[in-house]
């Protein structure tokens, strides 16, 4: 089974994921049937920003979806690690992007195994408790299964997408978590399985086939493990350049633009777009601390937008105005 | 048309020796099962080479200087090999040691190469230093071809040896089976174990004596072919062969075909005086469940590469691989050992000496064929 891969068409050098509104679903795990069950959230939308997927990080993707293993991201804070796989997903699903779709936030007291799930004993303890009066609460509590809920990676393992397609699982900063954490993940990641231990001879388990894309952020805050790292792809984003930043911007206008409301009649020029990315890339060679993010630029012209279409300001007025650029750009933290 | 070929292999061993760039096996597999699905038409110079490769092989920016450093001075390296004046070479000779030897160059390629199947690379005795180098010929191109050139492209990306997927095969599965079952499926009846109670009862009432032992017959044609695969590892490149043979084999109408597979080697009882293999179907199953099926008809498959990638002589693993071998050996001359490594590309390691005690095939038409013909 050849599975689906990112396709640059010939001869561009980026692949442009247009920004979407997706179905928000709610995502549960029916034991009995051992799949997932998809409920769209009513009236709830989740947007999808337009990301530009370079050539090269479009190779260490399709590297990662052939050869199964995780792509671990690195590079600079807001140069679009997280937003990565959210994209993929679009680009992969559109709309249905979070039925397919799952992410882990990793926090400093997050466990390994809450990835795959979470037994609620303090619930199950307390519906045994009161048992005597209330019959539906025991009988609740004689099935444990009504106390297991699958996390991201428990749902990215049993998601069945269908048309060769993966389904994608986020593991967000990485480096947040307990020093143990990584490598506490080594055998799931490896063989994609896990046992509940609550519920006898209950494994969760991705096919051969399906096994997840799994995209792994991390900010360098500290080293991880050989272990972990030698069975995972690895792929830094690197700091953009005029040419890239400048196709970022003028895709991402198209976003604010309707965000905005603006009249597309009023876009701003290819000129003054290349014009702000140039002062963009100034005012991050000429930082005094930090060096400005992409998002920050991103915020920065969507500033620029709003100040040029609704307050009637001219380009070069705005572009010039230092204190708006120090609070976009947080030059003045 | 550039084109540009790369020793991948002795670039990976070489930066996995030599810099402190960490890396491991595993790491060598990943770009291995990736090479045939991505589109290598992206990849043009050298450049994108290295790129490629730091998807695999390089997981910490702190390495990524020391990479390009290694990268760099391998390629170097490997000019300096073919350069006359590091390694002199016989005058009539010169230009054929120019066009063996892999380098990392670009060169100009005839056009009308890529329209005809390439003609096969020249392989002259290699020195042992060349050796640490050669694995495959990782060959590249230009992208702007059309889709109907995909085919010649696909006949470009070749290999000095057999790079088991989906796509590429070694062998052809059909050819393969048909040769195969004129050998198993043999009409032969041969004599069991069996007293033929029956037929000497009638000769004593006919004659009067028994005029000799009759056994009863036993039908060759319902032999068991056993497959035993080496998984995981660096085996893990190989898969696709595994499935392939199995394919092939499960065709086999009057054979019983048994699938087991192992790591490494399979596992000793307690009492050594068996094996332990994993089934395909049922999982893990001890040796003695199934050996009273076996005899001297039964066809042994091996599929290993017997330690080939691990780059080292690992004397226990040696002495257990002979013993394997031996048992099974006792129990069918019909056991055969197919290396997807082949010979001539092994460095000083575990496969290469013991290639030397237990004869080792490729897995391509022709040794196949051997194999089956005992030629």
């Amino acid at each position: 089974m050849k599975p689906a891969l990112l396709t640059i068409e010939h001869g561009a050098s980026e692949l442009i994921v247009p920004g979407i509104k997706a179905t928000d679903y709610d995502v549960n795990y029916d034991f009995k049937n051992k799949k997932l069950q998809y409920d769209p959230v009513p009236g709830s939308v989740k947007p999808i920003s337009t990301y530009l997927i370079s050539k090269e990080l479009a190779e260490a993707v399709n590297a990662a979806i052939v050869t199964g293993r995780p792509l671990l991201i690195k590079g600079e804070p807001g140069s679009g690690k997280t937003k990565l796989a959210q994209a993929v997903a679009s680009y992969f699903f559109g709309k249905e992007a979070y039925k397919y779709y799952f992410e882990w936030h990793v926090k400093s007291k997050s466990k390994a195994g809450e990835g795959g799930y979470v037994f609620d004993h303090v619930g199950r303890l307390r519906d045994a408790t009161i048992s005597s009066n209330d019959p539906s609460a025991a009988k609740r509590a004689s099935d444990p299964v009504n106390y297991v809920s699958l996390g991201a990676m428990g749902m990215a393992f049993t998601s069945q997408p269908g048309d060769n397609k993966k389904p994608i699982l986020l593991i967000d900063e990485i480096d947040k978590g307990d020093i143990d954490f990584p490598n506490d993940l080594l055998l799931e990641l490896d063989e994609m399985r896990f046992r509940i231990n609550e519920l006898p001879g209950e494994f969760i388990e991705a096919p051969k086939e399906l096994r997840p894309l799994v995209f792994i952020t991390s900010n360098s805050e500290r080293d991880l493990p050989p272990a972990f790292l030698r069975r995972c792809l690895y792929y830094n984003i690197p700091p953009f350049d005029h040419n890239l930043l400048f196709k970022i911007s003028a895709s991402k206008l198209q976003e604010f633009y309707t965000e905005l409301d603006v009249i597309t009649k009023d876009a701003l020029s290819e000129q003054n777009t290349s014009d702000f990315v140039k002062n963009f890339l100034d005012a991050k060679s000429m930082a005094q601390s930090r060096p400005p993010s992409t998002s920050e630029m991103l915020d920065w012209l969507k500033l620029l937008t709003y100040r040029i279409h609704h307050e009637g300001r001219s380009f070069e007025d705005v572009i010039e105005n230092p204190e708006l650029r120090n609070l976009a750009l947080k030059l003045n933290a | 048309m550039h084109k540009i070929a790369g020793p991948i292999w002795g670039f990976f061993n070489f930066i996995r020796h030599k810099s402190p760039v960490p890396l491991s096996l595993d790491q060598y597999q990943y770009f291995f099962s990736a090479l045939h699905h991505v589109d290598l038409s992206t990849l043009n110079n050298k450049d994108d080479l290295l790129r490629f490769t730091k998807i695999f092989w390089l997981n910490h920016s702190d390495f990524n200087a020391h990479y390009d450093f290694y990268f760099n001075s391998f390629t170097d390296w490997n000019a300096l090999l073919q350069s006359p004046a590091s390694e002199p070479v016989p005058n009539n000779s010169i230009q054929t040691e120019n066009k063996s030897i892999p380098k990392f160059e670009t060169k100009e390629a005839d056009n009308s190469e890529t329209k005809s199947k390439p003609s096969e690379p020249i392989q002259p005795k290699k020195s042992q230093s060349e050796e640490a180098l050669v694995d495959f010929q990782l060959v590249l191109q230009e992208s702007n071809v059309s889709s109907a050139q995909e085919e010649s492209i696909q006949s470009f990306i070749r290999h000095d040896f057999a790079l088991a997927d989906q796509f590429i095969v070694p062998f052809d599965n059909r050819s393969f089976v048909q040769r195969l079952r004129r050998k198993v499926e043999t009409a032969d009846l041969v004599a069991s174990d069996q007293l033929n109670v029956a037929a000497m009862i009638e000769s004593y009432t006919r004659t009067g004596y028994i005029e000799e032992i009759l056994y009863e017959m036993q039908d060759a044609s319902h032999s068991n072919v056993v497959l035993l695969a080496d998984r995981f590892g660096s085996m893990l490149a190989y898969e696709y062969l595994e499935e392939h043979f199995i394919t092939g084999l499960r065709q086999l109408p009057y054979c019983t075909l048994e699938h087991y597979f192992f790591y490494n080697l399979p596992e000793e009882t307690p009492d050594q005086m068996h094996y332990k293999f994993i089934s395909a179907i049922i999982g893990q199953k001890d040796l003695e469940t199934v050996r009273h099926k076996w005899n001297q008809h039964t066809w042994f498959l091996i599929l290993s590469d017997a330690g080939a990638h691990s780059g080292v002589v690992n004397r226990e693993r040696m002495k257990s691989t002979a013993k394997f071998w031996r048992y099974l050996r006792n129990i069918s001359s019909h056991t055969h050992w197919i290396n997807p490594v082949p010979f001539e590309y092994l460095n000083d390691c575990t496969a290469k000496r013991l290639q030397m005690t237990i004869p080792m095939i490729e897995p391509t038409e022709k040794t196949l064929y051997h194999m089956m013909y005992n030629k």
